[in-house]
């Protein structure tokens, strides 16, 4: 693709109050090379200031006060306008900067046929769209006093040119964004680090806890055959001890009537005890000292008037009175009396309490029932611990007559009882899904077994997810770091060579060689150069990569040759035709000997010369060679 | 407020309490926390002694259970009559009226106040410690308590 600037236009910006330089001969084509010539104070900054912050956009980030510094000293102009028509092969696309100096606010805007009209923001076509950085534009919007920065030792300038006008920062912003990537999907993971690390150690925990589920299951399988086993031991057992029982059956007749004692003993004893828990809670029943202390009080409370009939409730309606019922007045010093001495009455809520407790209290009467319940509990409890004693006498008797035998079978049915007992509680205990008892953990409880491997599982699905993304992350950011450096090297291999090529002609009167470029550029067996080589250096390197590029830009550039001998001056203006297709050098009138007018006898050349007559605000434009060699020898002392 | 007993006091009772939750009908023959605090309030009382030590105490229910609620005028009278005895106030003397300012009030289920509850409480401390002074071992079954408590009341009612 090949970009030319065809037209630029200045409306109401500082002495440039309409100025318009056209691009383009009679035929419409585009010159090659544009000279202009801007006296002093005639807004040659200006215009390159202007023409970055288009390209690049960062005029609509500059502040107020930069903004006002465009406005017109004179008139009363309060907006200006700046723009740039430029073709991107055929097509046409219009650049406004637009400057409110009221508000102190830059918009830029275009227009293109492409796209339909006008637009709102800056617009270019697709394949270059994203070139136009900051970066980049100045690269291409060139001020040559910064040249010699490719040289200097302090400066990335060099590296940096290859990295902007290569794209070669487009890899840094694949990388930031897969970085970013990953992040999102690490995110939507709940944060999973997602690392071969953490997914190896979750698996190890996953596979501790279904081994400990395995375990736990077959813990309970082995548990029921185990109770399978022993119940059927027991039967057997019982069974034999039936069999001996039978031989005695009359022990075996006193064990079950005695059996029956106790149980008809323990069935008293609780309808005993049930009579005395309810007796118990009227105390006046309990015991009588505590019944005579308590009646004593309720006929107290008769005798001495309790509750009084007076309530505390009556004094404080007293105290609102301003006559008390003798005559007498009640100012605010009774008031505050009565008040105090209210406190020392119930009441009349209280006294309520106080005539229900009395009641109760009067009607408390001792009887014996209470005495008559303890004696029945004593005697049963004496009858039950002599059942007790009976039952532990025929089975100690039952035990002898079946001999060691029996003695030995009772012995293991007790066994086998606990050992049941003992798996069932263990079974229990492995089986059981109370999420509150701390003794259980995933070790011994199938339940939090369970439920840690179903967490777990999530846990490397969400890992395993990110570690894929944090692999395929990897390599992309491996391959893109590769690319960059491989890139990188050959790129500067081909620059250098080419740019030695161009020095040989540019300065023939010593041998200046590029030997790396390494952050700046390094010359080969010297430490320095002069000016004048510096930036006959600069262009040879910029022009190689401008050259090189896919993309044909055109070179804007202020101030080309500085202090630039004239021998060198002309081996410039012989290179820089070549590198770019259109060159829009903006000088001041010293830079025309010995460079511009190098350019006198080239077809396809333009000279604008942009003058500020004195006492003057309007600049006046001039254009043609004859104004341009005259104006450039009459002022270039001035500079 | 809440009846409160001390943590060692319910570790005592423990073997004969109804433990409620899903073995409670096993224990429905077995008291509930409140009868040993009511029973050990009566042996205090008999013996016109409290422990005012409020470490370790526990609340056991505020408010009395269902089947003690209408013996709160005869617990509450009882309370009155027993500080009466234990101040040294005499029952004729009017001073009982602040007792009873003191105990009493219309404002809480229970007609004691918080002062009212607190000496309660104390009662049933002193009660559980004269009872355990008499049976060291914790009580296994409910009549072997109510035998205790039975002669604990027909000992310290006397002194």
């Amino acid at each position: 693709m090949k970009m030319v600037v065809t037209e630029m236009e200045f409306k109401n910006i500082r002495k440039l109050s309409l100025l318009k330089i056209s691009f383009s001969n009679s035929n419409g084509n585009v010159y090659k090379n544009s000279f202009i010539m801007m006296g002093n104070g005639t807004g040659k900054t200006t215009a390159l200031t202007l023409i970055r912050g288009l390209f690049d956009g960062t005029a609509e980030t500059w502040n107020s006060d930069k903004i006002r510094s465009f406005k017109p000293q004179e008139g009363e102009a309060d907006k200006g306008e700046f723009s740039i028509v430029t073709k991107f092969d055929e097509r046409i696309y219009k650049y406004f900067l637009k400057l409110d100096y009221s508000n102190g606010t830059a918009k830029i805007s275009c227009t293109t046929a492409v796209h339909g009209g006008h637009e709102t923001s800056r617009r270019f076509p697709d394949s270059v769209k994203d070139l136009f950085t900051k970066e980049f534009v100045r690269r291409f919007v060139f001020d040559g006093e910064q040249a010699p920065k490719a040289l200097d030792n302090e400066s990335n300038e060099a590296e940096e040119a290859i990295k902007y006008l290569y794209r070669l920062d487009a890899v840094d912003e694949i990388i930031k964004m897969n970085e970013r990537i990953l992040r999102q999907i690490q995110d939507s993971e709940d944060g999973a680090a997602g690392t071969d690390q953490s997914v190896s150690n979750l698996r190890s925990r996953k596979s501790k806890v279904d081994k400990n589920i395995t375990r736990l299951e077959e813990r309970i399988q082995e548990i029921n055959s185990l109770i399978d086993a022993e119940t059927i031991e027991m039967g057997r057992i019982e069974a034999q001890v039936k069999e001996i029982d039978k031989k005695f059956e009359v022990l075996n007749n006193e064990k079950t009537a005695v059996i029956e004692t106790r149980a008809s003993i323990r069935g008293e004893m609780n309808e005993c005890i049930s009579k005395i828990v309810s007796n118990i809670k009227s105390p006046y029943l309990v015991n009588n000292v505590l019944c005579e202390r308590m009646k004593t009080l309720g006929e107290n409370m008769t005798r001495l008037k309790l509750p009084k009939t007076i309530s505390k409730d009556f004094f404080k309606e007293l105290a609102e009175e301003t006559t008390c019922i003798c005559g007498r007045d009640i100012r605010n010093e009774e008031k505050v009396a009565i008040l105090e001495n209210a406190e020392r009455y119930l009441g009349s809520d209280q006294q309520s309490v106080l005539n229900n407790i009395k009641s109760n209290l009067i009607g408390c009467e001792y009887n014996d029932t209470m005495y008559t319940l303890f004696e029945s509990l004593d005697d049963l409890d004496v009858k039950a611990k002599k059942a007790e004693d009976n039952y532990a006498d025929i089975e100690d008797k039952l035990t002898k007559a079946g001999g060691e035998e029996a003695e030995r079978l009772r012995n293991d049915l007790k066994a086998i009882n606990e050992h049941i007992g003992e798996l069932k509680g263990e079974k229990k205990s492995i089986e059981s899904k109370d999420d509150t008892d701390p003794n259980l953990n995933e070790d011994n409880n199938l339940h939090h077994a369970k439920k840690e491997s179903g967490r777990l599982e999530n846990e490397i699905a969400k890992a395993t997810r990110t570690n894929e993304a944090l692999k395929k992350k990897k390599i992309i950011e491996y391959l893109l770091n590769k690319i960059r450096i491989e890139s990188t090297v050959r790129l500067k291999t081909d620059i250098i060579a080419k740019t030695n090529a161009k020095l040989r002609n540019v300065i023939k009167d010593d041998v200046i060689e590029i030997e790396t470029i390494d952050r700046f550029i390094h010359l080969k067996g010297k430490t320095g150069a002069s000016e004048g080589q510096t930036l006959s250096i600069a262009y040879c390197f910029l022009g190689t990569m401008f050259e090189e590029a896919e993309l044909e830009f055109p070179f804007i550039i202020d101030s080309p040759c500085g202090k630039m001998d004239f021998a060198k001056r002309r081996a410039v203006a012989e290179i820089l035709p070549k590198m770019f297709n259109q060159m829009i050098s903006f000088v001041m009138s010293a830079e025309v000997e010995q460079f511009a007018d190098q350019f006198y006898t080239l077809d396809n050349t333009q000279f604008i010369t942009v003058i500020a007559e004195a006492n003057q605000e309007e600049v006046k434009v001039h254009t043609g060679i004859d104004y341009f060699d005259t104006y450039q020898r009459t002022h270039k002392e001035d500079e | 407020m809440h009846f409160k007993m001390a943590q060692d006091v319910r570790t005592y009772f423990g073997s004969i309490m109804n433990q409620g939750g899903s073995h409670g009908s096993d224990d429905k023959n077995k008291f509930i926390m409140f009868d040993a605090y009511y029973c050990c309030a009566l042996i205090g009382m008999a013996k016109c002694e409290i422990d005012s030590d409020d470490t370790n105490m526990h609340d056991i229910i505020q408010g009395y259970p269902g089947p003690y609620r209408d013996s709160k005028a005869y617990i509450a009278g009882l309370l009155i009559a027993t500080e009466a005895k234990r101040k040294g106030i005499e029952m004729q003397n009017p001073l009982l009226e602040n007792v009873m300012l003191e105990y009493l009030t219309s404002e809480d289920d229970t007609l004691l106040t918080d002062q009212g509850v607190k000496t309660l409480n104390a009662y049933s401390l002193r009660g559980a410690r004269l009872l355990q002074d008499l049976m060291p071992d914790k009580p296994t079954s409910r009549e072997e308590f109510l035998l205790q408590f039975n002669l604990a009341m027909n000992m310290y009612s006397k002194q």
